[in-house]
């Protein structure tokens, strides 16, 4: 279903509405969710908060094209896993990062298959982890991040390079190989 | 400029995230439906912990004071002994008190009388503080048992008396020399010149201190 006969059955102030946009959109955000909390109750619980807030606020959102709808859930979804994130994990602590180390490169991983790929950053530590589907997958710049998790620039910088460095190392410790 | 890997990282997991997920889809449609504001399940296991605290807390506080409790009544109910004991005390003294300073012996009262068949000579017992006609004899434990029957004894302070001995004769001026250190008990013989009262006549001698 489009998000425009969504939205139109939602400010019909019909319940039905409602139930369909939560349908149209949970398994997509529940993983979303999972990928930050990593625990599959907390995530529950975290999409249970987040949806609450959607359907409060959903009378009074301004459609703006295709996909704006999606990308609103989503953030309210990122928004109450990282809430959730913040209440757990001091972000603050983290190793600082040597000027000399050269970034590392993810050709590898991306090489990876899409369920694999999920699964480690699932595995990394929350730090590493949030900031990684912070910037990678959601795109947010480090300031935004900085400003989301309340930390420096130059921490979210660290805590990105550090998740980068893991990934590769567990690439190379799983073995994984499809090809040959 | 971003890199091609972290684009294709982040399509490629766009893509995954859009497969259906195993999950409690139903129940938290539930619980958001009836905007019942889920709580963590970390916030049970920290109210059970609560819970415990407060239960170890209240029942150590609880033993505690139990203990406390116990002290106080054994102290009231020691206490309660020690006034009962100085109560039941002080109610016998008041009766036996001669028995409680000299618990196997009881002075006793005898009639004046037995005090006539002794001779003079005899010196008094020490703890004489009774009057004149009486005497002190100690009985054994069976006597005790009857004397307590008479009654309390009470300790007598011996009246001062002078006694007027009746004049029996008199002493002739020439043997008004008798020389004896006072105190001390002399005896006068009839032969030694004493003239007795025609009463009196009977009389070997007497015997007198010298005051």
């Amino acid at each position: 279903m489009e998000e425009a006969s969504l939205l139109k059955i939602v400010k019909a102030g019909d319940r039905k509405g409602q139930e369909l946009v939560y349908r149209h959109y949970a398994d997509r955000m529940y993983r979303i969710c999972y990928r930050y909390i990593r625990t599959k109750e907390d995530a529950e619980d975290v999409m249970i908060l987040a949806f609450t807030k959607v359907l409060d606020k959903l009378k009074g959102f301004e459609w703006r094209g295709e996909g704006s709808l999606e990308a609103w859930v989503r953030q309210i979804v990122v928004n109450e896993s990282l809430m959730w994130l913040r209440r757990r994990h001091n972000f603050h602590l983290t190793e600082i990062n040597s000027e000399h180390e050269e970034e590392p490169n993810l050709a590898e991983v991306s090489e990876l298959e899409a369920q694999d790929i999920y699964r480690m950053i699932s595995e990394l530590p929350p730090g590493y982890r949030t900031v990684f589907n912070l910037s990678i997958i959601e795109g947010y710049s480090h300031q935004e991040i900085a400003g989301m998790l309340k930390i420096s620039e130059s921490t979210s910088r660290t805590q990105l390079f550090k998740a980068k460095a893991l990934l590769k190392k567990q690439l190379t410790k799983g073995g994984f190989n499809y090809g040959t | 400029m971003e890199p091609d890997s972290e684009k294709i990282i982040r399509e490629k997991i766009n893509k995954f995230e859009e497969l259906p997920a195993h999950w409690q889809k139903e129940f938290v449609w539930q619980q958001v439906s009836t905007k019942a504001h889920p709580k963590s399940r970390a916030v049970y296991w920290r109210y059970a912990a609560v819970l415990l605290i407060a239960v170890i807390v209240g029942y150590s506080v609880w033993i505690n004071l139990q203990r406390g409790w116990n002290e106080t009544a054994s102290r009231i109910a020691s206490l309660e002994k020690q006034i009962e004991r100085t109560e039941r005390m002080a109610r016998k003294k008041t009766y036996t008190m001669r028995e409680e300073e000299c618990p196997n012996v009881i002075i006793a009262k005898q009639p004046g009388r037995v005090r006539n068949k002794l001779n003079a000579n005899v010196k008094a017992p020490e703890p004489v503080a009774l009057a004149d006609e009486e005497i002190l004899v100690a009985l054994d434990k069976d006597s005790v048992l009857q004397s307590t029957t008479i009654g309390p004894i009470v300790l007598v302070e011996p009246k001062p008396t002078k006694t007027i001995q009746p004049i029996i004769g008199k002493i002739p001026v020439s043997n008004q020399t008798i020389v004896a250190k006072k105190g001390k008990r002399i005896r006068i013989n009839k032969d030694e010149g004493l003239d007795f009262l025609s009463s009196e006549k009977g009389r070997q001698g007497i015997v007198a201190r010298i005051n």
